[in-house]
Protein backbone atom coordinates (compact mmCIF):
# COMPACT_ATOMS: atom_id res chain seq x y z
CA UNK A 1 0.00 0.00 0.00
CA UNK A 2 1.40 3.48 -0.66
CA UNK A 3 1.57 5.67 1.91
CA UNK A 4 -0.27 8.69 2.04
CA UNK A 5 1.21 11.49 2.82
CA UNK A 6 4.58 9.87 4.00
CA UNK A 7 6.63 13.24 2.62
CA UNK A 8 5.23 15.59 4.93
CA UNK A 9 7.80 17.46 7.32
CA UNK A 10 6.55 19.04 9.33
CA UNK A 11 2.99 18.78 11.68
CA UNK A 12 0.62 21.90 13.45
CA UNK A 13 -1.37 21.07 16.51
CA UNK A 14 -3.39 24.20 17.92
CA UNK A 15 -6.56 23.79 20.04
CA UNK A 16 -9.15 26.33 20.11
CA UNK A 17 -11.85 27.37 22.24
CA UNK A 18 -13.97 26.89 19.80
CA UNK A 19 -14.98 27.09 15.97
CA UNK A 20 -15.32 31.20 16.42
CA UNK A 21 -11.59 30.70 17.83
CA UNK A 22 -10.16 28.70 15.16
CA UNK A 23 -12.14 31.06 12.30
CA UNK A 24 -10.70 34.25 14.19
CA UNK A 25 -7.31 33.04 14.05
CA UNK A 26 -7.48 31.36 10.95
CA UNK A 27 -8.05 35.21 9.36
CA UNK A 28 -5.85 37.23 11.99
CA UNK A 29 -3.81 39.30 9.70
CA UNK A 30 -0.68 37.89 11.40
CA UNK A 31 -1.66 34.27 10.92
CA UNK A 32 -2.42 35.19 6.96
CA UNK A 33 0.88 37.29 6.73
CA UNK A 34 2.87 34.09 7.93
CA UNK A 35 1.41 31.80 5.88
CA UNK A 36 1.39 33.47 2.51
CA UNK A 37 4.83 35.11 3.17
CA UNK A 38 6.77 32.21 4.90
CA UNK A 39 4.30 28.97 4.54
CA UNK A 40 3.28 28.84 1.18
CA UNK A 41 6.69 29.51 -0.64
CA UNK A 42 8.14 27.07 1.31
CA UNK A 43 6.11 24.02 1.59
CA UNK A 44 4.65 21.96 -1.79
CA UNK A 45 1.76 20.55 -0.05
CA UNK A 46 -0.22 20.99 3.39
CA UNK A 47 -2.74 19.35 4.59
CA UNK A 48 -5.48 20.93 7.39
CA UNK A 49 -7.87 18.83 9.40
CA UNK A 50 -10.32 20.30 12.12
CA UNK A 51 -12.54 18.47 13.89
CA UNK A 52 -14.26 19.61 17.65
CA UNK A 53 -13.23 17.18 20.41
CA UNK A 54 -14.32 16.98 24.00
CA UNK A 55 -10.58 16.65 25.71
CA UNK A 56 -10.52 13.46 28.10
CA UNK A 57 -7.75 14.67 30.74
CA UNK A 58 -4.88 17.91 30.73
CA UNK A 59 -3.13 19.33 27.24
CA UNK A 60 -0.78 20.48 29.70
CA UNK A 61 0.76 17.11 30.52
CA UNK A 62 4.30 16.15 29.99
CA UNK A 63 3.97 13.80 27.23
CA UNK A 64 6.42 13.96 24.71
CA UNK A 65 4.75 12.50 21.89
CA UNK A 66 2.04 12.91 19.56
CA UNK A 67 0.30 10.85 17.24
CA UNK A 68 -2.52 11.57 14.55
CA UNK A 69 -4.34 9.15 12.62
CA UNK A 70 -6.70 10.17 9.54
CA UNK A 71 -8.51 7.17 9.04
CA UNK A 72 -11.12 6.73 6.11
CA UNK A 73 -13.17 3.96 6.61
CA UNK A 74 -13.61 1.75 3.24
CA UNK A 75 -16.70 2.40 0.93
CA UNK A 76 -19.30 -0.05 1.97
CA UNK A 77 -18.67 -0.51 5.71
CA UNK A 78 -22.10 -0.73 7.10
CA UNK A 79 -22.85 1.24 10.28
CA UNK A 80 -22.23 -1.58 12.39
CA UNK A 81 -18.69 -1.94 11.45
CA UNK A 82 -18.15 1.81 11.31
CA UNK A 83 -19.08 1.60 15.14
CA UNK A 84 -16.90 -1.49 15.77
CA UNK A 85 -14.11 0.57 14.66
CA UNK A 86 -14.65 3.77 16.58
CA UNK A 87 -15.01 0.96 19.57
CA UNK A 88 -12.02 -0.37 19.54
CA UNK A 89 -9.93 2.23 19.13
CA UNK A 90 -10.42 2.23 23.14
CA UNK A 91 -8.18 -0.72 22.93
CA UNK A 92 -4.82 1.55 21.41
CA UNK A 93 -1.97 2.13 23.74
CA UNK A 94 -2.55 5.63 23.61
CA UNK A 95 -4.41 8.90 24.85
CA UNK A 96 -6.32 11.00 22.78
CA UNK A 97 -6.62 14.77 22.49
CA UNK A 98 -4.95 15.07 25.64
CA UNK A 99 -4.21 13.12 28.52
CA UNK A 100 -6.54 10.87 30.41
CA UNK A 101 -6.91 10.95 34.31
CA UNK A 102 -5.63 8.16 36.32
CA UNK A 103 -8.24 5.23 37.03
CA UNK A 104 -6.75 4.78 40.83
CA UNK B 1 -8.02 22.86 -3.11
CA UNK B 2 -9.13 19.35 -3.08
CA UNK B 3 -11.81 18.21 -0.55
CA UNK B 4 -11.11 14.19 0.73
CA UNK B 5 -13.33 12.47 2.94
CA UNK B 6 -11.87 11.47 6.18
CA UNK B 7 -14.39 9.81 8.83
CA UNK B 8 -12.01 9.37 11.95
CA UNK B 9 -9.14 11.25 13.41
CA UNK B 10 -7.19 10.55 16.11
CA UNK B 11 -5.07 12.40 18.51
CA UNK B 12 -2.88 10.70 21.04
CA UNK B 13 -0.19 12.29 23.19
CA UNK B 14 2.50 9.94 24.91
CA UNK B 15 4.50 9.79 27.83
CA UNK B 16 7.95 8.61 27.63
CA UNK B 17 7.34 5.28 28.82
CA UNK B 18 4.26 4.79 26.91
CA UNK B 19 6.42 5.70 23.72
CA UNK B 20 8.32 2.65 24.63
CA UNK B 21 5.21 0.71 24.83
CA UNK B 22 3.89 1.72 21.35
CA UNK B 23 7.22 1.41 20.18
CA UNK B 24 6.67 -2.23 21.04
CA UNK B 25 3.36 -2.68 19.53
CA UNK B 26 3.28 -0.78 16.28
CA UNK B 27 1.99 -3.67 14.66
CA UNK B 28 -1.02 -3.67 17.35
CA UNK B 29 -1.39 0.25 17.31
CA UNK B 30 -2.10 0.29 13.76
CA UNK B 31 -4.54 -2.10 13.62
CA UNK B 32 -8.38 -1.21 12.91
CA UNK B 33 -10.56 -4.00 13.24
CA UNK B 34 -12.99 -2.95 10.20
CA UNK B 35 -9.92 -1.04 8.52
CA UNK B 36 -9.70 2.24 6.43
CA UNK B 37 -8.81 2.50 3.21
CA UNK B 38 -6.39 5.26 3.58
CA UNK B 39 -4.74 6.15 7.30
CA UNK B 40 -2.33 8.25 8.05
CA UNK B 41 -0.23 8.80 11.01
CA UNK B 42 2.12 11.40 11.78
CA UNK B 43 4.75 11.33 15.21
CA UNK B 44 6.02 14.40 16.54
CA UNK B 45 7.55 15.79 19.41
CA UNK B 46 5.49 17.79 21.50
CA UNK B 47 8.41 18.89 24.66
CA UNK B 48 7.76 22.48 24.52
CA UNK B 49 4.61 21.68 26.09
CA UNK B 50 6.55 20.73 29.65
CA UNK B 51 8.52 23.69 29.91
CA UNK B 52 5.73 25.95 30.31
CA UNK B 53 5.23 24.39 33.61
CA UNK B 54 5.86 26.47 37.37
CA UNK B 55 7.76 24.56 39.62
CA UNK B 56 6.69 23.47 43.10
CA UNK B 57 3.21 22.80 41.41
CA UNK B 58 0.96 19.94 42.16
CA UNK B 59 1.86 17.76 39.07
CA UNK B 60 -0.99 18.06 36.76
CA UNK B 61 -2.61 14.96 37.15
CA UNK B 62 -2.33 15.28 40.73
CA UNK B 63 -3.84 18.62 40.39
CA UNK B 64 -6.57 17.31 37.89
CA UNK B 65 -7.77 14.80 40.13
CA UNK B 66 -8.05 17.35 42.75
CA UNK B 67 -9.99 19.74 41.01
CA UNK B 68 -11.46 18.53 37.67
CA UNK B 69 -9.46 21.19 35.56
CA UNK B 70 -6.71 21.51 33.69
CA UNK B 71 -3.78 23.58 35.57
CA UNK B 72 -2.33 25.73 33.14
CA UNK B 73 -4.22 28.86 32.15
CA UNK B 74 -7.82 29.93 33.23
CA UNK B 75 -8.78 29.56 29.51
CA UNK B 76 -7.65 25.84 29.15
CA UNK B 77 -10.86 24.29 28.54
CA UNK B 78 -12.24 21.97 31.59
CA UNK B 79 -12.73 18.52 31.31
CA UNK B 80 -15.83 18.19 29.74
CA UNK B 81 -15.60 21.01 27.36
CA UNK B 82 -15.90 20.55 23.63
CA UNK B 83 -12.65 22.33 21.87
CA UNK B 84 -11.90 22.84 18.35
CA UNK B 85 -8.69 20.57 17.10
CA UNK B 86 -6.43 21.85 13.95
CA UNK B 87 -3.85 20.37 12.43
CA UNK B 88 -1.90 20.60 9.13
CA UNK B 89 0.72 18.81 7.54
CA UNK B 90 3.04 20.54 5.95
CA UNK B 91 5.40 19.38 3.30
CA UNK B 92 8.66 21.58 3.55
CA UNK B 93 10.71 22.14 -0.02
CA UNK B 94 13.98 20.45 -0.01
CA UNK B 95 15.82 23.42 -0.30
CA UNK B 96 14.34 25.39 2.26
CA UNK B 97 17.41 25.58 4.80
CA UNK B 98 17.05 24.98 8.82
CA UNK B 99 17.36 28.20 9.52
CA UNK B 100 14.00 29.19 7.43
CA UNK B 101 12.30 26.30 8.62
CA UNK B 102 13.12 27.73 12.33
CA UNK B 103 11.84 30.83 11.14
CA UNK B 104 7.97 29.77 9.44
CA UNK B 105 7.77 27.13 12.85
CA UNK B 106 8.81 29.87 15.10
CA UNK B 107 6.45 32.18 13.69
CA UNK B 108 3.30 30.07 13.83
CA UNK B 109 3.81 29.32 17.75
CA UNK B 110 3.49 32.90 18.25
CA UNK B 111 0.22 32.92 17.42
CA UNK B 112 -0.11 30.99 20.39
CA UNK B 113 -1.01 34.55 21.90
CA UNK B 114 -4.31 34.80 19.78
CA UNK B 115 -7.63 34.91 21.59
CA UNK B 116 -9.43 32.08 22.14
CA UNK B 117 -5.96 29.78 21.57
CA UNK B 118 -5.46 26.73 24.01
CA UNK B 119 -1.84 25.40 22.47
CA UNK B 120 -0.79 25.43 19.52
CA UNK B 121 2.56 23.28 18.60
CA UNK B 122 4.66 23.08 15.43
CA UNK B 123 7.15 20.99 15.38
CA UNK B 124 9.29 18.44 12.63
CA UNK B 125 7.48 15.06 11.77
CA UNK B 126 8.97 12.40 13.58
CA UNK B 127 7.05 9.66 11.22
CA UNK B 128 4.40 9.30 8.93
CA UNK B 129 3.36 5.69 8.32
CA UNK B 130 0.64 4.29 6.30
CA UNK B 131 -1.10 1.35 7.38
CA UNK B 132 -2.51 -1.41 5.24
CA UNK B 133 -6.23 -1.77 6.22
CA UNK B 134 -8.16 -4.67 7.89
CA UNK B 135 -5.31 -6.42 9.53
CA UNK B 136 -5.49 -8.09 12.15
CA UNK B 137 -7.59 -8.27 15.66
CA UNK B 138 -5.76 -6.39 18.25
CA UNK B 139 -5.70 -8.59 21.16
CA UNK B 140 -2.26 -8.33 21.98
CA UNK B 141 -1.73 -4.50 23.49
CA UNK B 142 -0.24 -3.97 26.17
CA UNK B 143 -2.60 -1.54 27.79
CA UNK B 144 -5.83 -0.17 27.01
CA UNK B 145 -5.86 3.74 27.84
CA UNK B 146 -8.91 5.69 26.90
CA UNK B 147 -8.76 7.92 24.30
CA UNK B 148 -11.52 9.93 22.13
CA UNK B 149 -11.94 9.65 18.72
CA UNK B 150 -13.70 12.69 17.23
CA UNK B 151 -15.52 13.08 14.09
CA UNK B 152 -13.61 15.63 11.48
CA UNK B 153 -15.97 18.70 10.06
CA UNK B 154 -13.56 20.31 7.71
CA UNK B 155 -10.82 18.97 5.46
CA UNK B 156 -8.55 20.18 3.19
CA UNK B 157 -5.75 19.63 0.63
CA UNK B 158 -3.22 21.89 -1.15
CA UNK B 159 -1.33 20.30 -4.04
Amino acid sequence: MQVQGAEFTHVLHGRYKDKAALAAYSSHPEHVSIVKNLVIPSTTDIMALDWESQPNGLLDAPFRIGRIMFVKVKEGASEEETKALENSLDEFPSRSSSLTLPTT
Amino acid sequence: MQQHKIDVCLFFSLSGKEVKKLQGSIASDCVLRTGGECAVAAGFQSVRVEKKRKAGRMSPIQNATATGLTPSSSEEASLGTSVVEHIVLFKVKEDIVPEKKDEIFKSLQGLKKLDGVLHLTAEPVLSVKSFESTLVHHNNILCSLKFQCSKPFSFCKKS
